[in-house]
Parts: C-alpha cells; sequence; structure tokens
C-alpha cells in the first residue's frame, strides 16, 4: 500500500522536490524511517470519499444536483487536502525529523528542504485529491438522486 | 450519459494505471560480506635508525628541522610502542642507550664521529638492507637518511640500477619473513649548513639552505596503519612534508554498504538511479588520502556503475576512514558486483626529486641523487600487488 501510494506522489517528485520524496519514502531521515506516504495517501482518501459521500447521500439536494454544485464540494475538498498536506509535513519540519546523517562526521544535518517544498507538497496532495474525488464520485453517485452531477 | 461515463471512468483508471506502473519505484537491496579488522590491539615495538655519514652533518645545525621532525615524531609514536629502541648506522649499526631527549641532543657532527663505524661512504642498499634485517611482524623500523648515493665516477647509471635491484631484492627478501610488510617513504625538507660531496670528490660548502631528506619506515602494514592513526602524516606537513609514497601487499578492509542517508540497506531509485555509499577503513591500504580520494583509481566490474565520489570520514570515533558514493544508473540489472581499489602508481614527486648526475647541486638544491632508483626498487618489489583493496557486494531486488 506504501509503494503503490508513493508511487502517485511520485508523478509530483519534481514539483516538490526529490530530497522531499525520499524523506517521505522515509529513507533519508534516522528519525522518519517510516513511508509516509501511507498516512497522508490515506487521509487524502478518507477525506476525499468522506466528501463525496456528503455531496451524493447527505446533503443530496437537487439544488446541488448541477456541475456547478457537485464543483463546490470537489473545491472544499481539494482546499482541505491542500492544508492537511502542507500542515503534515510542515509539523515533521518544525519538529525537526528532516534531517540526514553526514557520512563524513556521522551527524544529523537538516535535509534541503525548505517551506516552499512542503507548500508544493500541499499542492500535489490537492490535485491528487481532486482526481480521487472525481473517482469516487463515479464509483458511487449511481444511488444517489445527484446522479445527473456533474454530468 | 451513464454509457460516457464509464468509458470516462475506465479510461481515468487505465491512465493512473499506466503512471503508477512507469514510476518504476523499483526497491533494490544491498548486502556484503563482513570483513574483520585487522588492525592489532597491542603495540609494535619501534626502532629508530638516523644515518650518521658524513653527508648528515649538514642537517645537525642548531634549529635543523631534521632533528624537530624526530623528537616530535618518535615521542608521538611513543604513545603506541611497546618498547622504542634508537640506533645511529653507517656501515655498522650502532645502538643508542640513552633517553630520546639525549639522542635529539647529540644529533651533531661530534656526537656522530664519537658514536663510531665508517662516515666516510655509504652503501644505502647495505643500510636499508640492515634496517630490513631489524623489521618483523612486531618491530616496525624508522630510518632517516638524506639517501644520497655515492655515485661513482664512472657507470653511474650501471649503479644506480645495481642499487634499484639491490633494494629490490632485500625488501622481497623481507616480505618472506613478514608476508603483510609494508614500506612508507616520506620526503621532508631542513636547513642545511654543511658539506655536499661530489662523485667525482670535491666537496662544496652549502650555507643556509634547504635540503631533502627521507623516512623510510618498514614494518607489518597492520601496525603501521595503527602508528598512521596515531601520528597522521599530516602532522608532518609543518616539516615540509611534500611528498608520501606507500607500498604493500593487497589489504581486506573492514567495510559496510547502505543506502544514501546511512539508515538501511534499502535503496529507493530517484529518477531510476540508485545512489548507495560503502564506508570503509582504508587505513591498512597505507595509501594516502590523495589517493584514495582519487576516482580514477576505482573500477567497478560493471563498467556502467559509477563512482561519485570519496570522501574522509572525519568522525574520531568511526571504524571507517572513508566513504564511497556510487550510482547504479537506471536500467542496469545486477546481482553482484566488486568495486576494485587499484594501487596508485608512482607519484609524480619521486621523479620530480631525482638528480642523476650529482654535479650540479646549486641547480638541484631539493632533488637528491637516484632517489628515484631507491623507490623503484622498492615498487619493483610490489609490481605483482595492482589492486590495494576491493569491496564486493549483492544486490537484490525488493
Amino acid at each position: 500500500m506504501g509503494d503503490f501510494l508513493g508511487s502517485i506522489y511520485c508523478w509530483f517528485e519534481d514539483f516538490f522536490g526529490l530530497e522531499l520524496a525520499e524523506y517521505m519514502w522515509g529513507s533519508s531521515s534516522p528519525i522518519s524511517p517510516n513511508n509516509s506516504f501511507i498516512g497522508i495517501g490515506l487521509t487524502m482518501l478518507g477525506i476525499s470519499l468522506a466528501m463525496v459521500l456528503i455531496y451524493y447521500y447527505v446533503v443530496d439536494h437537487p439544488r446541488l444536483n448541477f456541475w456547478w454544485g457537485w464543483m463546490i464540494f470537489l473545491g472544499i475538498n481539494a482546499v482541505i487536502n491542500f492544508i492537511v498536506g502542507w500542515q503534515w509535513v510542515l509539523k515533521d519540519y518544525y519538529d525537526n525529523k528532516m534531517v540526514t546523517i553526514d557520512p563524513s562526521t556521522n551527524l544529523q544535518v537538516p535535509l534541503n528542504i525548505g517551506e516552499s517544498e512542503i507548500l508544493c507538497f500541499g499542492v500535489s496532495n490537492m490535485i491528487l485529491s481532486i482526481i480521487a474525488f472525481i473517482i469516487f464520485s463515479f464509483i458511487f453517485k449511481w444511488w444517489s438522486k445527484n446522479t445527473s452531477a456533474p454530468f | 450519459m451513464k454509457h460516457r461515463s464509464y468509458i470516462l471512468l475506465v479510461s481515468m483508471a487505465a491512465i493512473i494505471l499506466l503512471m503508477v506502473v512507469s514510476c518504476g519505484h523499483d526497491k533494490i537491496e544491498v548486502s556484503s560480506a563482513p570483513v574483520a579488522d585487522t588492525i592489532p590491539s597491542n603495540d609494535p615495538c619501534i626502532k629508530v635508525f638516523i644515518e650518521n655519514s658524513g653527508s648528515m652533518d649538514g642537517y645537525m645545525c642548531d634549529g635543523s628541522q631534521l632533528k624537530d621532525v624526530v623528537y616530535d615524531y618518535i615521542s608521538d609514536i611513543n604513545r603506541v610502542s611497546s618498547k622504542t629502541e634508537l640506533y645511529y648506522i653507517n656501515s655498522i649499526l650502532i645502538p643508542y642507550n640513552g633517553s630520546l631527549t639525549s639522542y635529539i641532543k647529540d644529533l651533531n657532527p661530534a656526537a656522530f664521529k664519537k658514536a663510531g663505524g665508517n662516515m666516510s661512504n655509504t652503501d644505502l642498499g647495505d643500510l636499508i638492507a640492515k634496517v630490513l634485517n631489524e623489521a618483523n611482524d612486531t618491530t616496525v623500523c624508522i630510518f632517516v637518511s638524506d639517501c644520497i648515493l655515492d655515485l661513482p665516477a664512472k657507470d653511474a647509471q650501471k649503479f644506480l640500477t645495481n642499487c634499484e635491484i639491490r633494494i629490490k631484492d632485500e625488501v622481497i627478501n623481507t616480505q618472506k619473513r613478514i608476508p603483510d610488510l609494508g614500506v612508507e617513504i616520506l620526503k621532508l625538507s631542513s636547513d642545511f649548513n654543511g658539506k655536499f660531496f661530489h662523485p667525482n670528490g670535491t666537496v662544496e660548502i652549502l650555507k643556509d639552505v634547504k635540503r631533502p631528506y627521507y623516512i623510510w619506515i618498514f614494518g607489518n602494514k597492520n601496525y603501521l596503519a595503527k602508528l598512521n592513526t596515531t601520528v597522521p602524516f599530516s602532522q608532518l606537513d609543518k616539516y615540509d612534508l611534500s611528498g608520501v609514497v606507500a607500498f604493500t601487499n593487497q589489504s581486506n578492509v573492514p567495510f559496510d554498504i547502505f543506502n544514501n542517508a546511512l539508515t538501511g540497506k534499502t535503496i529507493i531509485p530517484v529518477h531510476g538511479d540508485y545512489s548507495i555509499i560503502i564506508q570503509a577503513d582504508f587505513r591498512t591500504t597505507l595509501q594516502t588520502d590523495d589517493d584514495v580520494q582519487d576516482k580514477a583509481n576505482y573500477t567497478f566490474n560493471n563498467p556502467t556503475i559509477v563512482v561519485d565520489g570519496i570522501y574522509p570520514v572525519s568522525d574520531s570515533k568511526s571504524k571507517y576512514s572513508h566513504y564511497i558514493k556510487f550510482t547504479i544508473p537506471k536500467g542496469t540489472t545486477i546481482a553482484q558486483d566488486c568495486l576494485t581499489f587499484n594501487t596508485p602508481g608512482m607519484p609524480s614527486w619521486v621523479s620530480e626529486s631525482n638528480d642523476d648526475t650529482g654535479a650540479d647541486i646549486q641547480e638541484n638544491m631539493d632533488k637528491t641523487t637516484g632517489i628515484k632508483y631507491l623507490i623503484q626498487g622498492v615498487a619493483d618489489a610490489y609490481k605483482n600487488e595492482k589492486i590495494s583493496t576491493t569491496f564486493n557486494f549483492n544486490v537484490k531486488r525488493k
């Protein structure tokens, strides 16, 4: 599962940086040796699924049964996932987990990751959440009254 | 409408699947067999020999760096020696029974003369043979000399070639007694006030000049490595150390292999390339930092693998001296490979320090008559040692 989610996030590794990608894989920091894509990826999928279910089965209102109604929920999902992805990784940054071992001194040195890369990761998480929202919409809309949204 | 949505969904699923597959995050796992450390915990016996022929008198002036080096270096080495013996050497070995301090204090022409032996002629082949004869598996010999050969007026080239062969023969004979024999030769410079003897028998007085001299260290390479750790040659830089060359047989050096961050042995590719680190203790190879860090000295069995660089480990608590970064490029499939550290060639300072005739000392103040042939003699004894060490490792798909 971690490999699958990591492979999906790797579409954007040039965007948010190879060092951050390696950190997220758990291969560069002795403090964070686990695959971080699992937690963030599952959270992103969970939030997207929840938003789809809320739109089609909780709200399920005829006034929102248009493409723009669906777009409002897609937008909310995107914003939430941007904030979650950004803040999740930013927490590691402020907890000083983004370090590696210098083979020369055997001391910890900071990875070359800045706040801008972390912001880009939030954007990547947002884009993936939009894709997840679209896929979940096509999977779960059939039993709702809003079957004509988005198409 | 429903049909169109299904087509869209299937198309998206296919695109996502294709993108996931194309990402190719195939992890690999690297491993290697452990290699034991060969550097002994016990201390060697040290024997120090200073040549006291007439040509060495000029180095014994006040403030001479040669005296400082011997005093400084030997007192540091005393930390890891079980016993230190001091000698003068010319046609005979002359043991010195006093302390190191008085030995240094007595480094003057008068004391040399008093010590005895034939000081007028120096057969360096003979001196080196005597020193080598004193070395054994637990005894390290340090020989200090200007290494000037007494060239005959005729057939100088033949004499030099004979010297080279004599040294080679002596080293080979010692290798039979000490299979792990290592030889280290250091070139330094010191103030010189004294006589220079020309091959034609004339004497030239040199005043306030700098002249080269050499420290030869013979012994089991594992003990030499231990001494080098206690007193790195870099400590002698302040004494005008201008060249180091070392010879020994192939070593099995302790090493381990890791991912780029030293966090484990699983390597995740970056754009398909695998970055790997080998941490190794090169000390028993006796090679200088410059040679160890020269990428040109390394070859992989699979030539597509690239050495990115070799760097020193500065952590004094680390059991490794250097680390090697290398990359297995995208598309390279290997199950096992071997990184070879080839024995470096003769450094350029050896031939640059050589003077074939000894006729014009003013033009060759920083050169030594015939030094190239002496060192080449040692190199000839090690000519079959083309590999300094190897690192075998395994690669497994994960």
